[in-house]
């Protein structure tokens, strides 16, 4: 048999020394890639995930494209050294899944119908993974077609929640992700009060799933705040010595 | 790579009617927005496979078929049986459904179906180990949709549970040093009952249970598995669009209270336990 | 002197989503959008209240184009009675036959790629662009035609006005001061009329800076500084 998993520590800590509602720490640079139209890089716990868009551009072949608003094309992916075990580079189901619910939670922020007949590619790679990477890729995303200047309605973070040892916690990592009882992750859009993904497996009681969202929210406009951020870094100038 | 879907065009007429209608909390089909269709499940529908299901929600029509046999465990699980749910988009059930590799929409309902049935734990995986580490029992549960008229993913739901809740499992023995296979069969227990309820969302309303006019007209769906005990294991937002934190606390209220009526009509056939 | 901490003061940056004005008082402009009674930016970029009315110049964008405008494209391929050309936006433009500045014309598609092969540079100038179909450009016309020499460079589409300046002024202080003519063309793309390479660096320096600078007070001073600091 192997070793127990602890997962909260006698004090309360959960395994990485934080408290229920804290968030890992977070680091987002966006315009990291220069042939992409727009990027973003976002490190979470240790998670390292790259976002990039191009376009909008013509949509081909023409079947694809639709004549009054533009289409998106989403790839969520995982590299091969992301995980312990070296995962196959072909896409695999969950993957595939993934990238339609990303797709599906960035599609509702976009502007579409300025630009009919046209496609936007949006490609979201998973470099290190340690447990709630659709929620930190499509935190990138969003900051990716900001960065390429696609009119937005406005931006969105994700955020896992869920439940470990019976208690309600805010970004699980790999660990708590395994092994917990359940695991909710949610992308939130505040200006228009509006929830892009949803999804939960596990088992929780309907008080569980409310507080659950309470938190996921108050945790991805706490995001909100660290992507707004850095937009403004992205185009500020640097302080020049003279 | 997942690409914006060509929508079948709903005419312009269609899309106003359903939504004035819905003003008024009338429905198309004359239902109420939470109201089912009718439900008819035939059990032992397939001879050949271990357990089957064929269930009708209104013209929608799933046949779940569950194959047995014996496998290697996975690696991480050396003491647990193998749960593989499948589900098939076969052509002839719509016009939209294309033969080849199985597409997004087909793996995202195999695995939703998968999580309701595994999250619930209406399987005790554990119990289908025959010898650690090396041999286990494998379920193959097979969606084959017929015919597409709307929610695809309850209908699936309700097969699944009713087709392992008449699975017959053959029993394998230890001989020596490999597994044989023996002439008795027993049942496989069901330990639970889910229900999903889906929803789909028209501008602010929703109705559950959408036909496929309702499913093609809305702006996304809201999937929720309950279990006996109304706890959630299972909730899937399908499609773009918003929906706001309100409406989701709202939505797992009335899916405690719908999940209740809906088990029993689902599960009426199903012998025993708790319905 | 304005102090350094006044030159380096920059305008507030808003991001998509973000409260610009209220639509009970103000219309909304370009890059701004309306929920109700708040008027919400869509993309990154700089406030300006223009009268009633409130726009976001985005710091970032691609080109639309718009009838009228002088754009630099580059030939993709010639098509049936015309040629796709590249004007560095999302939609691809077309170019017709009739619109090309030259009376006999053999009607063939061997000759089409001929008259005017992929990768040509042109000046020309947008006839019709609705959102619906391809963007129309034609030739015929003054300054317009093919270009044999020179430099491509290219800065974002937003900036466009402000590399041009009111009435002129940027541009024409980067010509003195660099002593070369440009074309700038609407869509973010410019020719340098020049084979001098040490000229070239320099105005892709000050376009650089203009790109990375426009929302920063005190810009014309410091181009003018930088095109002094370089002059040969």
């Amino acid at each position: 048999m192997g070793e127990k998993i602890v997962l909260f520590s006698e004090d309360g800590k959960r395994s990485d020394g934080r408290s229920l509602d804290e968030l890992r720490p977070i680091r987002i640079k966006v315009g990291v890639l220069s042939n992409a139209q727009g990027s973003a890089y976002i490190e979470q716990g240790k998670n390292k995930i790259l976002a990039a868009v191009y376009g909008p551009k013509e949509a081909l072949p023409k079947h694809i494209s639709l004549p009054d608003r533009c289409i998106l094309r989403c790839r969520y992916h995982m590299a091969p050294f992301s995980t312990v075990e070296r995962k196959s580079p072909a896409p695999s189901r969950r993957e595939i899944e993934l990238s339609m619910v990303l797709r599906n939670a960035l599609e509702p922020l976009v502007m579409t119908s300025l630009f009919p007949r046209t496609v936007i590619d949006i490609f979201i790679e998973v470099l290190q993974a340690d447990g709630g990477t659709r929620c930190a890729g499509l935190t990138a995303a969003v900051l990716a077609l900001a960065d390429a200047g696609i009119p937005l309605k406005g931006l969105a973070a994700a955020c896992a929640v869920g439940k470990v040892d019976g208690k309600i916690v805010v970004d699980l990592n790999d660990l708590e992700d395994k092994y917990g009882e359940a695991d909710m992750p949610v992308a939130y859009n505040p200006t228009l009060d509006g929830i892009t993904l949803l999804q939960m497996d596990g088992i929780m009681s309907k008080e569980e799933v409310e507080q659950a969202l309470s938190l996921a929210i108050t945790a991805t406009q706490k995001m909100h705040k660290m992507q707004v951020d850095a937009l403004r870094e992205r185009f500020s100038v640097q302080r020049r010595e003279t | 790579m997942s690409i914006t879907e060509q929508r079948p065009i709903i005419s312009k007429l269609e899309q106003q009617e359903l939504r004035r209608l819905l003003a008024e909390n009338k429905r198309i089909d004359g239902r109420n927005p939470l109201q089912y269709r009718n439900i008819s499940v035939q059990l032992g529908y397939v001879e050949k496979a271990e357990g089957s299901a064929l269930v009708e929600l209104g013209n929608t029509k799933v046949l779940a078929a569950v194959k047995v046999g014996i496998a290697v465990p996975f690696a991480d699980t050396p003491n647990e049986g193998i749960l593989i749910v499948n589900a098939e988009l076969v052509p002839l059930a719509s016009p939209v459904f294309e033969p080849g590799p199985p597409s997004e929409e087909s793996i995202s309902l195999s695995r939703y179906v998968d999580r309701s049935i595994r999250e619930s734990k209406s399987i005790d995986l554990s119990s289908l180990c025959i010898v650690p580490g090396r041999s286990v029992y494998s379920l193959y549960v097979d969606l084959y949709i017929l015919d597409y008229d709307g929610n695809l993913i309850d209908a699936s739901v309700i097969a699944s549970v009713n087709a392992l809740g008449v699975t017959s499992m053959p029993k394998y023995v230890v001989e020596g040093q490999t597994v044989k296979k023996t002439d008795e069969y027993f049942k496989l227990e069901l330990k639970d009952r889910p229900v999903s309820l889906t929803y789909a969302f028209l501008d602010d309303k929703y109705v559950v249970d959408p036909c496929l006019s309702e499913e093609y007209a809305s702006d996304f769906t809201l999937s929720m598995t309950v279990k006996s005990d109304d706890r959630f294991c299972a909730i899937q937002k399908n499609g773009g669009g918003m929906v706001s934190p309100r409406r989701v606390m709202e939505l797992l209220d009335k899916s405690v209270e719908l999940g209740k009526e809906l088990r029993t009509v689902a599960y009426s056939r199903l012998t025993g336990g708790n319905g | 002197m304005r102090s350094n901490e006044q030159q380096q003061r920059q305008r507030p940056i808003v991001v998509p989503g973000e409260y610009v004005g209220d639509s009970r008082f103000h219309m909304p402009g370009s890059n701004v959008y309306r929920l109700s009674d708040r008027m919400l930016a869509t993309t990154v970029g700089l406030v300006r209240v223009d009268g009633k009315r409130i726009d976001v110049v985005a710091l970032k964008s691609f080109y639309q184009p718009k009838v009228g405008d002088l754009v630099i494209g580059i030939v993709r391929e010639p098509g049936i009675a015309g040629w796709t050309v590249d004007i560095n936006s999302p939609f691809l433009a077309f170019l017709p036959l009739s619109e090309y500045p030259e009376k006999r014309i053999r009607l063939s598609r061997d000759s089409i790629g001929r008259i005017l092969e992929a990768g040509t540079v042109l000046i020309g100038r947008i006839k019709d662009a609705s959102i619906f179909s391809s963007p129309v450009i034609t030739l015929k016309g003054k300054g317009l035609g093919v270009v044999s020499n020179g430099f491509l460079l290219s800065i974002t589409a937003s900036k466009v006005p402000r590399l041009i300046g009111k009435k002129g002024s940027m541009l024409s202080t980067i010509e003195k001061g660099a002593n070369v003519k440009l074309t700038v063309g609407q869509n973010g793309r410019l020719i340098v009329h020049s084979e001098d390479l040490n000229v070239v660096l320099k105005v892709k320096e000050v376009i650089g800076m203009i790109e990375k600078e426009s929302h920063v007070y005190g810009l014309t001073e410091r181009v003018e500084a930088l095109l002094a600091g370089r002059r040969l």
